[in-house]
């Protein structure tokens, strides 16, 4: 029986979660759509990279529950875990379980490729990335095919994750979503709780990656 | 390039597109696609705000695009499937279709220059937008995505 609730998702990989939700949602759209949207387009892939990138440097200073070194196991553990998954009970891990921490870097790696693929990309016509002008047209031509295929594969894997969040739901009885939306998790005791790392550093890894960016795409 | 040009002088120019080399064809084609571009391009840069709007500037390159338009098409020959481009080879099972898009494209050119010269703003970047969009159109088809 899980009586307390304990936070386990900092502000920051939550506020991180929610705005690639909707940053990916509006990227796709506007991309399909084409024409003067590109232009928003081309925003929204910048600030994906910069979360993206926040997302990385914060998984070795963030919270505890955030950093790679907490979630991310061997194959062994992760055959391990597979039992408990399939299982009607939730997971005793209260952060990302040993599979789920592989998607979250798979998730990751493909959201970089994307959105680097596309800082190159062309459409022939009018649009071109900000580093267009450091390749041949070849190479645009194959990075932008890139970014094609690529996106075939995020949307995938977020298949992927939105069912087997909906597993952890219906089998296992686990409210995920609310807990990446609250920070907090049903725990059997207090043991496994952690602090949250300060704001101010979150802000400043931002910050930095945000600027780091900006002086990127205009390179 | 050299070797197209003086192929294209021997032979003499236009209909006799069979005794050029494939290749040949496709350096064409795609030159002409280019051009195009350029033309398209410099209208969509004051388009899109990062070039100052200029309507006679605009209504020049509309008309140089006009003219190119019907240019690639000569370049699209069922011998060229064989040389090395970015066309997919549903071109050759689908010829009306890609006809008939690059049909639209040719209008839609025309149109656009026509509009350009009449010198409303509005209207050209209305005709500039359906301009491209008989390009993509032709592209998200038969353009081999690397």
């Amino acid at each position: 029986m899980r009586e307390l609730l304990i936070p386990i998702w900092d502000l920051p990989v939550r506020l991180f979660h929610w705005a690639l939700l909707v940053l990916v949602g509006f990227s796709w759209w506007s991309g399909e759509q084409g024409e003067l949207w590109l232009k928003y387009h081309f925003w929204s892939g910048y600030a994906i990279l910069t979360l993206v990138l926040f997302r990385v440097v914060w998984g070795f200073c963030g919270s505890h529950y955030a950093r790679f070194a907490q979630f991310l196991r061997g194959p062994v553990t992760v055959l391990g875990s597979l039992r408990e998954l399939l299982g009607p009970q939730p997971m005793r891990s209260l952060g990302h379980n040993p599979l789920g921490g592989w998607m979250v870097l798979a998730l990751l790696t493909v959201l970089l490729v994307q959105t680097l693929t596309g800082l190159f990309a062309n459409d022939d016509i009018m649009w071109e990335g900000p580093l267009y002008a450091h390749v041949s047209k070849d190479l645009s031509d194959r990075l932008t095919g890139l970014h094609g295929l690529n996106f075939d594969v995020l949307l995938a894997l977020v298949a992927v994750h939105v069912l087997a969040i909906g597993w952890h739901r219906w089998r296992k009885g686990e409210r995920l979503v609310r807990a990446m939306v609250t920070g907090l998790k049903p725990a059997p005791s207090a043991t496994g709780q952690s602090a949250f790392v300060s704001l101010w550093r979150a802000g400043v890894i931002f910050l930095i990656v945000a600027l780091a960016v900006a002086g990127l795409v205009r390179l | 390039m050299i070797s197209l040009a003086a192929a294209l002088a021997l032979t003499g120019i236009g209909g006799i597109a069979a005794e050029v080399k494939p290749q040949d064809l496709v350096t064409y084609r795609q030159s002409m696609m280019v051009g195009l571009a350029w033309n398209i391009g410099g209208i969509g840069a004051m388009v899109k705000g990062v070039t100052p709007w200029d309507q006679q500037r605009v209504a020049f390159l509309a008309n140089r695009a006009a003219q190119i338009a019907p240019m690639p098409r000569e370049g699209f020959t069922p011998e060229t499937a064989k040389a090395k481009s970015d066309a997919k080879a549903e071109i050759w099972t689908n010829l009306k279709d890609f006809d008939d898009r690059n049909d639209a494209m040719v209008t839609a050119t025309a149109k656009l220059a026509e509009v350009a010269k009449a010198g409303n703003e509005a209207a050209t970047k209305v005709a500039f937008l359906d301009t491209i969009k008989t390009c993509k159109g032709c592209h998200d088809e038969y353009q081999v995505k690397d």
